[in-house]
Formats: structure tokens, sequence, C-alpha cells
């Protein structure tokens, strides 16, 4: 009973860390330039993360973002063309992140959100 | 002489033909590889290739097959299931409505884990909205709506599907239309005016309100950056968390202050200049392809 117990707590825990680890992500709104569209992400407690999008098929390995660094900040340039551009962040390849400073989000039509990227150069 | 430059020629031709041809039989490749690997039983293997075979020769990329076959084979999705995606892509393609916005959303299903069943029914929906768009920019168009290019088109028809898929009444999209036809302006203008409209309803403006101010706007004479800048300006004001009323009335100003200055120079609606254009959103489109090996 007692093990069961146990066994229970840690079952509730395990994700609830998995969530408070994701949701300390911070964010630095995307910037354009010459070279593409920089993304960053700071998640210092995640191994891996991702962007994944209407860019890259929605792949989730494509498109890995650099880090962390010593400031436990991820990001990743990407040549995007100019238009309209859905994604999420993906931590750990398990959790779905919008980007909170993402231009706008939209309703994905499968019942999820996605942050908007509008390209403009 | 003669014959070494028929040879060399003959050799860049097959070589150049080789190399364009390869990332396309890639694909094919990478179809076949994950059928014969999967689980499947033999005849539902052979009806999945001969699916995948169907949609190239429709002009589906193979990328995007290939990607929809593997991907789901891997998430443990019946083959029957992945053949119907694959028939949905294809009755688009072949009724002529952009085929992009399905393949993103089947795509974008499978990557997350979306059930199988929610995606068809997701992506039956969405093909039935592009259908509904295209006679809806069709019929802007025949009245008098300038037209460019046909990727203009197909840009306007996946952004009015959206739009229709948010609930954003048909009758709004068509006076969207209307206003911008009488402005003389084009079809990517009513896109990104369409856009803007979907943008701020899906991020908390009531379609109402949104389609107003847009509507004015395109009446002011805005261009496709100044509607852009104007939804940028809008949301980021309600993230800031201004009031909706005060956010649409700060925007509401610079266009009454634009209409006084145009009715002051005594120029014409019809007079004003429009914007620089934008490119839309991109189509898929592929040669029909069927020079790759099964």
């Amino acid at each position: 009973m007692m093990r069961c117990t146990q066994w229970a707590i840690v079952a509730i825990l395990a994700p609830l860390l998995l969530i408070v680890s994701a949701c300390s992500a911070r964010y630095t709104a995307p910037i354009t330039d010459a070279k593409g569209v920089t993304l960053r992400i700071h998640a210092p407690a995640a191994k891996t993360v991702s962007i994944v999008g209407s860019f890259n098929r929605w792949d989730r390995e494509r498109d890995r973002l650099n880090g962390p660094g010593k400031d436990g900040w991820w990001g990743i340039t990407l040549p995007l063309p100019d238009g309209r551009h859905e994604y999420l962040f993906l931590i750990d390849g398990r959790i779905w992140l919008a980007d909170p400073y993402a231009q706008a989000t939209a309703d994905d039509g499968l019942g999820g959100r996605n942050s908007v990227l509008y390209v403009a150069r | 002489m003669k014959i070494p430059f028929v040879t060399a020629a003959v050799i860049l031709l097959v070589v150049w033909g080789s190399a364009s041809a390869e990332p396309g039989q890639k694909a094919v490749d990478e179809i076949k590889r994950s059928v014969e690997r999967s689980a499947l039983p033999q005849e539902a293997k052979e009806t999945l290739l001969a699916k995948a075979r169907e949609a190239v020769n429709a002009g589906i990329q193979p990328d995007d097959i290939a990607v929809m076959v593997s991907r789901g084979l891997d998430r443990g999705v019946d083959g029957k299931v992945i053949a119907g995606f694959l028939d949905t892509a294809v009755e688009v393609k072949a009724a002529n409505l952009p085929v992009r916005p399905v393949l993103d959303r089947i795509e974008q299903g499978l990557s997350k884990g979306v059930p199988p069943e929610r995606i068809f029914t997701a992506t039956k929906r969405l093909a039935e909205k592009l259908a509904d768009a295209d006679g809806i920019v069709s019929s802007l168009v025949r009245s008098g709506l300038k037209a460019g290019k046909s990727a203009e088109k197909e840009a306007a028809v996946q952004t009015v599907a959206r739009a229709l898929e948010r609930s954003v009444p048909e009758e709004v999209i068509s006076q969207t239309g209307v206003k911008a036809r009488k402005q003389n302006y084009s079809l990517s203008l009513f896109e990104r005016a369409v856009d803007t409209v979907t943008t701020l309803a899906e991020n908390g403006v009531p379609v109402n309100p949104a389609a107003r101010l847009v509507q004015n706007a395109v009446d002011s004479g805005y261009s496709e950056k100044e509607l852009l800048a104007l939804e940028r300006d809008i949301l980021s004001g309600l993230r800031e968390g201004r009031s909706m009323d005060e956010v649409i009335k700060r925007m509401e100003s610079p266009m009454e202050r634009r209409d006084f200055e145009r009715d002051s120079r005594g120029l014409d609606r019809e007079q004003m200049p429009g914007g620089p254009g934008m490119p839309g959103g991109s189509g898929s489109g592929m040669p029909g392809g069927s020079g790759w090996k099964w």
C-alpha cells in the first residue's frame, strides 16, 4: 500500500517537474536580417530543443537549436523565405511550446495553436 | 569533330537529367523502403505503394508523400488511413485547388501525434473550405478584382479558406473583396486584408470590429505593408494589456487623419496609389512526375 502511494506521487510529480522546467523557458522575439530569421529560447534544463513548423514539413529533428550556452539560451537562424510561417518549439522531443513573443498565434485546425511568423524583407 | 560534340551534349543531357530527377527519386526510394519495412500485410503494402504512385502522378511532391507515408507508418497509423490522406490530397490537386495547406495539415498532425481520425476529419473539412474559398475568389475576380499570376490566386484561396475555417463570415470576406475592387486594388491586397481580419479574430478581436477596421483601412488606401503593420500594432497593444476599445481607437485615428488629408487634397479614392506588393503563401506544384522508378 505504502509503495503504491510512493509510485503514485512519483507518477504525478515527474510530469509536473517536466512542465515546470518547460514553463521556466524564456524567449526573445524573432529577429529577421539578411542571413535569415533568428529565434531564441531560454531553456537551461532542456536536453534538446527543435523548431518545428510549416517551413520544414513539421519535421521534429531537422532544425535543432544550438545550445544551451552558458547562460542557458538556445538559438537558431533559419533562411526563411518571405511569407507566413507557423511553428512551435519542441523541448526534449516531448513538450510543444508556443513562442510567446511570436507576432501572432493561429488555430492549427487540429485542436491546438501555433505561433505565427511573418517574414517580409 | 561533330561526333564528339554530339556525344558530349548527350552525356551532359543524361547527367543533367539524372541529377534533376535525383531528389524525386530519393523520395520515391524512401517511400518504398518505409512501406517494405513496415509491419503491414503484403496486400496492404501493395495498395499503399499504388496509392503513393497515383499521388506522384497527380503532381504531389514526392517529398511530401514520403513524409506522410514514412511518418504515418512510424507512428503506427493504419495503411488504409494513410491511403485516405493521399486520396484527399489527390482530390484537392485534381480539383485545381492549392494542395499545400492540406499537405501541411497532414504532416503537422502526424508530427504532433494527433489521432489519425482527427487529422482525417480536419483535412476533409479544410478541403471543403478550399473549394468554397475558390468559389468566392473566382467570383471576385470575375466581378473585376485584379488578379495577377496564378500564385496570387492560389495564395488568396488559401487565406480565404483559413478565414472560413476560423468562422469569418463569407459576407465579410466578400465585402472586403468589393471594397478592394472599388479601390482598384489587386488580389494580393485583398488577401492581406482577409489575412489581417482572420489573424485579429484568432487573437481575440471580435470579427465585426476587426472587419470594420480592416475595411476602413482598405477604404483609406492602406498598402499591404501598412495592413501588416496595423495587425502588428493591434496585437502588440493587446499584449501590452491595453483594452480592445483603446487599441481600436488608436488605430482608427491615423485612418481618419489620412482620409482628411486626402479629402483636403481633393483626391478621389480611386486615384489613391496602391501599396507595394508582397508575396503570398507558397503553393505546391510539381511536374506530374513520372520519370521515377517504382
